[in-house]
């Protein structure tokens, strides 16, 4: 009986709040008993904060995986991304509190993380940007191999395999002058301090990554169709 | 008048930072005579207005399966 008893109060804690109720009739039950309550109040409060941010997840992943693959252009790093901010939601779940909307809450923890992925791709080798002064002679004119080639631009921008080059080119950039660009099309404004990227540098590399791309496309696309 | 080498820096530069009064003069001038840069400044226009697109489009895509690798993943850190 004294078996039975004890398993109804580790599978079932309902069970076992009624029999603490007989803790001063029964000493050695409510004993077992007190130690199952605890253990299964701790384990629901998991349970339950496991079901919250699961819930979250099953909510809120379409829209910061949107948010986020705007601002990166990759959608693995993207998910990636989305992934770490809910895992760290779930590791400071103590620190949400209610008062606050999780998706607003969750949208901060995701900021931070693309921020720091930002910052990475700019701490690695800074190296010094040169400028486009090589298309030229020493008297400003147009080197003759880099005179730009007349482009045929009619319905372009309706031709799946334009579209497919132009990405293909974007890949081709070093990883810190395709991000200046997705930077420039954040909507909010992004403090370029923050990422330890200079105004000068960081508009340089705008240019070099323009410049870059219209070559990519001339080769890969114009010159071939 | 500006050089050709001038004018593709106003161009590019002009694709990020607003162009002062002289210098916007001064790449019209350039262009409206020099048919290179002229070519350089469409081209460049159009890269601009692709970049625009692609990176503004939004791609839908399937996450049903990724909901589920998260949420195991949270359990797993248990």
């Amino acid at each position: 009986m004294f078996k039975s008893f004890y398993h109804i109060l580790v599978t079932k804690p309902v069970m076992c709040l009624v029999a603490d109720k007989k803790k001063e009739v029964k000493g050695k039950i409510s004993f077992i008993c007190i130690k199952v309550v605890s253990f299964s109040m701790s384990n629901s409060n998991s349970q339950n904060h496991h079901k919250v941010v699961s819930e979250w997840v099953n909510e809120y992943t379409d829209s910061l995986f949107q948010y986020t693959v705007k601002r990166v252009s990759d959608i693995n790093l993207a998910k990636d991304l989305v992934q770490d901010a809910f895992i760290a939601a779930y590791q400071s779940y103590h620190k949400f509190e209610n008062r606050s909307n999780p998706k607003t809450w969750l949208t901060s923890i995701l900021k931070n993380k693309i921020m720091d992925h930002f910052r990475q791709v700019y701490r690695r080798n800074e190296t010094f940007i040169e400028g486009n002064s090589t298309d030229f002679n020493e008297d400003g004119s147009w080197k003759i191999e880099n005179i730009p080639s007349t482009w045929e631009t009619e319905h372009l921008l309706d031709n799946p395999n334009f579209i497919k080059a132009f990405d293909s080119c974007i890949d081709e950039l070093p990883e810190r002058w395709s991000s200046s660009i997705r930077i420039k099309y954040l909507k909010e404004e992004t403090d370029l301090d923050q990422l330890g990227i200079s105004k000068a540098n960081y508009w340089k590399m705008l240019e070099r990554a323009r410049t870059q791309l219209r070559k990519c496309l001339t080769t890969k696309w114009f010159s071939v169709n | 008048m500006i050089s050709c080498k001038r004018s593709a820096a106003l161009v590019l530069k002009s694709q990020d930072l607003p162009l002062r009064r002289k210098e916007k003069i001064q790449l019209k001038l350039h262009t409206k005579m020099c048919a290179v840069c002229k070519t350089f400044e469409q081209q460049t226009n159009l890269v601009e207005e692709v970049l625009k697109q692609r990176l503004s489009t939004e791609k839908p895509e399937d996450l049903s399966t990724f909901k589920i690798e998260t949420i195991t993943k949270l359990s797993e850190l248990n």
